[in-house]
């Protein structure tokens, strides 16, 4: 009976959405559900570019109807409630239960706040498109405020940018806001040098214990050559959130950061739903995530596989980043299509290519297998190549990367209301017409150079040659 | 006097000054090195005689390595003045300042190359060059290319080229 029931995957994040896109390019025999709440993916490693608006919304937030067209996948918007193992049910928010044959678990993580006052109510998080968006509104409605405002003391606060937690998520945002909020403002009238970009971290030191620590060093560098100096508060421990700032203690004396905007990357948790599971709690860890087989299946549960932020593998434990997952929804596909054919599942293989890491506008930092390391615009243009290429389906990230490439190629970006007086850009048409001038200036010197005797004959009616002569001892 | 003392220096425009002079400078050594190519001593003959000689004729008696072979000689002689017409005049209009700067600094290094460090061989020639200046160009163009590359304004003005012209209407059409 339970191989009638189709294989549901929840969550269509890298795990959930390469897990359904392998098998239905493999012609899976199983019925196969999604369930998301969203209707559209995120491409978490480009929120940045979302916020900024270097790339489209469309190329990083694709709908799933139009991922999932023409494949043999059912697509369900709605939100999970309960999972039951043992009946092998799950309930979602609609009131409707569906009984699978096989289940992955790629619920992913949200953020948490460390059970800090006032820091859900008064931060702003940056882990989907809507949260970049709001970010986005906040930071320009408070450049607009503090054009107007003459109070002195008012217009500081609200030039003050915050990000609490310097992991990759924190240093990536800080050094993009230092390089958009002086263009935003500027393009207000107000003076850039008064907008103060402070990152908040409770340890000594930035990128702690993350992937991307061998980065630490360039990113420093980073930090402080953006086109406003990132300020660095270290050992901060965040006390409480409010509307004006952030409470702090350092060095065991109480501070108080006022600022207007507080952005919150300091950490995220498995989905508040694995907690229900009926899992042992020696098969959980500090983190909350759950124990899985090297074949990424639940210890207690063959039929149910599990990846991305929720599971951990004890003998080898991966970092949550977009490449893991995404191979780990390759690698749980392949073993769902081994069991369908009455064949063991396999030990999935991760492969870590490097790490990538955005390091303001047009610049990032590159770190190929962790011995090469490529930065500025290069670091910026292989992350971007590299990621556009991680986009779910191939016809999707070609589209992408054609579009990204042209896009950039011929500078289709253009600032809408910049004052033409601060801005000047090399406009592809001026330059490569003062290119072609200068080149027919030179075209008729080299033909004089190489032939001159035809050169007198032919253009002798112009008075060009005589012209020419007169400046040169004659030719030989 | 008093205007002369308040004076106000600005680096924006003694960069923009910097980067006219150039500019022109290679523009018109481009024109007048296909003007003069085939006369007597002239470039075309120089490029294809020249030896490298970093130190002029040093040790006594020495005339330097070379001169190129012709397969690297006839190309470069030909396309080194229009080069310098092109890159010259983009450089002083402002067009793409890095690269074409860059280019340039190439192009003045091979002359370098070619003319030598010290073309007289010894810093207290008589009439001739003890040092050659393309070096100080070379600085020159490099100083116009930082000052593009670092400068904040300039950071900002690549930054805007980033920026969308419809940011907002994009996100409603998503929503």
């Amino acid at each position: 009976m339970a191989s009638l029931h189709p294989t549901i995957v929840l969550g269509g994040g890298f795990v959930g959405l390469l897990t359904v896109l392998n098998l239905s390019h493999q012609t899976y025999p199983h019925p196969i559900l999604l369930v998301e709440p969203r209707d559209r993916f995120i491409f978490k490693p480009l929120l940045y570019e979302l916020l900024t608006g270097e790339m489209h919304p469309k190329q990083i937030c694709p709908a799933y109807t139009e991922l999932l067209a023409n494949r043999q996948v059912s697509f369900i918007q709605d939100r999970v409630q309960a999972i039951d193992l043992q009946q092998r049910q799950v309930t979602l928010s609609s009131g409707r239960f569906l009984s699978y044959s096989n289940l992955v678990l790629a619920l992913g993580s949200h953020t948490t706040y460390f059970n800090t006052p006032g820091a859900a109510a008064y931060s702003f998080p940056f882990t989907s498109d809507d949260e970049a968006i709001a970010l986005r509104n906040q930071l320009q409605n408070c450049l607009r405020r503090a054009r107007e405002t003459p109070n002195l003391e008012e217009k500081m606060g609200l030039l003050t940018v915050a990000i609490v937690g310097a992991g990759p998520a924190g240093v990536e945002l800080a050094c993009t806001l230092a390089d958009i909020l002086p263009v935003w403002y500027d393009q207000l009238g107000g003076d850039y040098e008064d907008l103060r970009i402070v990152l908040v971290n409770r340890s000594g030191e930035i990128l702690k214990g993350d992937i991307n620590n061998r980065l630490r060093t360039t990113a420093q560098h980073s930090l402080m050559q953006r086109t406003i100096p990132i300020e660095l508060l270290l050992e901060a421990a965040v006390n409480e959130i409010r509307t004006d700032g952030i409470a702090y203690q350092q060095q065991g004396m109480n501070h108080f950061l006022s600022a207007a905007t507080i952005a919150w990357t300091a950490g995220t948790e498995p989905n508040s739903l694995l907690k229900t599971l009926a899992v042992a709690p020696e098969h959980r860890n500090r983190r909350g995530q759950i124990q899985v087989k090297s074949t990424l299946q639940l210890l207690d549960y063959p039929e149910v596989f599990m990846g991305g932020d929720g599971a951990y593998v004890a003998e080898a434990p991966q970092p949550a980043t977009a490449q893991v997952a995404y191979q780990q929804g390759q690698a749980i596909a392949h073993n769902l299509l081994a069991i369908a054919a009455g064949r063991s599942p396999s030990p999935s293989q991760i492969n870590l290519r490097g790490t990538l890491m955005k390091l303001g506008i047009g610049e990032g930092v590159a770190n190929l297998f962790n011995r090469i390391e490529l930065k500025g615009e290069l670091g910026h243009l292989i992350r971007q190549a590299t990621y556009l290429e991680l986009l779910p389906t191939p016809a999707h990230n070609f589209k992408n990367t054609t579009e990204w490439f042209t896009d950039s190629l011929f500078q289709r970006h253009q600032p809408r209301s910049l004052n033409a007086n601060h801005y000047r850009r090399t406009p592809l048409l001026a330059g490569m017409t003062a290119a072609m001038v200068s080149a027919l200036i030179a075209l008729p010197l080299a033909w004089r150079a190489a032939q001159p005797q035809t050169f007198q004959e032919t253009l002798s009616w112009t008075g060009v040659p005589a012209l020419l002569d007169r400046w040169t001892p004659r030719q030989q | 006097m008093n205007s002369l003392r308040n004076f106000n220096i600005s680096l924006r425009q003694a960069m923009l000054i910097n980067r006219l002079t150039m500019g022109i400078f290679f523009f018109v050594s481009g024109i007048a090195n296909y003007l003069n190519f085939n006369v007597k001593d002239g470039f075309y003959q120089t490029v294809l005689t020249l030896k490298l000689q970093l130190w002029g004729p040093f040790p006594a008696g020495w005339e330097g390595i070379g001169p190129l072979p012709a397969i690297i000689a006839v190309p470069y002689a030909w396309l080194l003045p229009g080069a310098e017409i092109i890159l010259g005049a983009l450089f002083a209009l402002g067009f793409w300042v890095r690269w074409t700067g860059l280019l340039l600094i190439l192009l003045t290094f091979s002359i370098v190359l070619a003319f030598g460090i010290i073309p007289a061989g010894s810093l207290f020639p008589n009439a001739a060059e003890s040092f050659n200046k393309n070096i100080l160009f070379m600085t020159s163009i490099w100083m116009c290319v930082a000052y593009e590359t670092n400068s904040k304004r300039n950071r900002m003005r690549r930054t805007a080229q980033c920026l969308p012209q419809n940011l907002m209407e994009d996100i409603e059409e998503i929503k």
